[in-house]
């Protein structure tokens, strides 16, 4: 028996496979050194690793003998949670159950921000068209704007499935990235003397009634004007009222830990199966990349410039801070922190962290109508 | 129609949609508060 009998793994690597363990690799060490979103970059690197070694059981592979398909647990995962959405959507249950909409309520003028800071998806659909990929791939690129995983995962496994991997990494990147791709271009944009604006207090307590009541009127509401987003906005405010209802605390808990927590590795290890050499070795990939960056950058300009075009309306008083623009991407809570601490810089006496919450919270509901509207208007130019 | 007219028409639509959406999402939370507001619990 020869050595190619007894290694066959050693002659089929290829260069491309190798190329993806380190990606995998290095998706590990950015999760565990630099703790880069961790919870779904870790999975994903070393499901890379997995998925890449040739002949891995983990993959469904046709047997060479009998010409069957021997089931890989990777291929499994993917068309049971992945291909029908079903994981993206139980990881909204539980971002819908951490999230307290009551920040909101304190100003709710705010959540204008949370549609302004989706340009960024609009404007690299648009560059992405131009660059060669048609309007469903386009609109999976896009919304890695939305700064918001489960969003991307659900739209580009409906629409462009092929590029989940790449665009998952750039989304879930990115976000991590949060705090060094916002300030450049929130300093670039503004003066010191915006920066340094104070913002009215609002302080007021919210009634339970109002907190139980938003997630339903917000799931009608959708239901109306666009039906296509109910899944995404439905399974949020559904999350949002187990938490808010006050009956259910086992539930919220549940669904904001154990839920959560399984969901997220299958999620991140389920993509990683759409990370093989031959997808994601392309030119696309670093395409896919480089749009990802500029659908942040664009997320910001939106907000940032929202914010100041709203300033020339509003009387002296009611200023508001155009940092507290850039909240309104989906990043919770690490855009509102940046915010506050680049305020702080500005001016240490100035508090913008309650402002910026609002404003990002606003972001999260503004990521999932975007990814609804997305779902909605494309097939109408399909 | 090619890609990138569709794209522009999309994003025309998408910004228009995310903001009437955000509207009524105001005006649903100011309503929601007038009727409902908050009343301190008696001791």
């Amino acid at each position: 028996m020869d050595l190619q009998s007894l290694l066959p793994v050693l002659y089929s690597i290829t260069w491309q496979n190798l190329v993806m363990i380190s990606v995998g690799l290095i998706l590990i060490y950015l999760a565990i050194a630099k703790e880069y979103e961790p919870n779904l970059l870790l999975p994903m690197g070393f499901g890379a690793v997995l998925v890449n070694i040739p002949l891995t059981s983990a993959l469904t592979q046709i047997d060479p003998v009998t010409g069957k398909a021997l089931e890989g647990a990777l291929s499994v995962f993917y068309e049971a949670g992945i291909a029908n959405e079903v994981f993206p959507l139980l990881i909204f249950i539980a971002i819908g159950a951490m999230i307290d909409f009551s920040p909101l309520f304190k100003n709710p003028l705010l959540l204008l921000f949370g549609a302004a800071a989706q340009f960024g998806i609009f404007l690299t659909m648009m560059g992405a068209t131009l660059l060669g990929f048609d309007l469903k791939e386009a609109a999976s690129i896009g919304i890695i704007g939305a700064a918001d995983g489960p969003t991307s995962i659900f739209v580009s496994s409906r629409f462009a499935p092929n590029l989940l991997g790449p665009i998952s990494v750039a989304a879930y990147s990115y976000m991590a990235l949060v705090p060094i791709i916002q300030p450049p271009v929130i300093r670039l944009l503004t003066t010191k003397k915006e920066r340094c604006i104070h913002m009215e207090a609002h302080a007021k307590n919210v009634s339970k009634t109002s907190l139980i009541l938003f997630p339903i009127v917000v799931t009608i509401f959708a239901g109306i004007i666009a039906p296509s987003s109910l899944a995404l906005i439905g399974f949020l405010m559904f999350g949002n009222l187990i938490r808010e209802c006050g009956v259910l605390n086992k539930l919220s808990l549940a669904a904001q830990n154990e839920l959560s927590s399984i969901v997220t590795i299958l999620l991140g290890i389920s993509i990683a199966s759409t990370m093989t050499a031959d997808r994601f070795v392309r030119l696309d990939t670093l395409m896919i990349i480089g749009l990802g960056l500029v659908a942040f950058i664009f997320d910001t300009f939106g907000g940032v410039m929202f914010a100041k075009l709203m300033n020339i309306f509003l009387p002296a008083k009611k200023k508001i801070n155009p940092m507290v623009g850039a909240c309104g991407i989906s990043a919770f809570p690490m855009s509102a922190r940046v915010i506050h601490g680049m305020g702080q810089k500005e001016d240490p006496t100035n508090y913008l962290l309650m402002h910026a919450v609002s404003a990002n919270v606003g972001g999260q509901i503004g990521s999932v109508v975007a990814g609804g509207l997305i779902l909605s208007l494309i097939p109408l130019f399909c | 129609m090619n890609n990138f007219e569709a794209a522009l028409e999309v994003t025309g639509l998408g910004m228009l949609g995310i903001f009437i959406f955000m509207i009524i999402f105001y005006f649903a939370i100011q309503a929601i508060d007038k009727l409902f507001p908050y009343k301190q619990k008696a001791e």
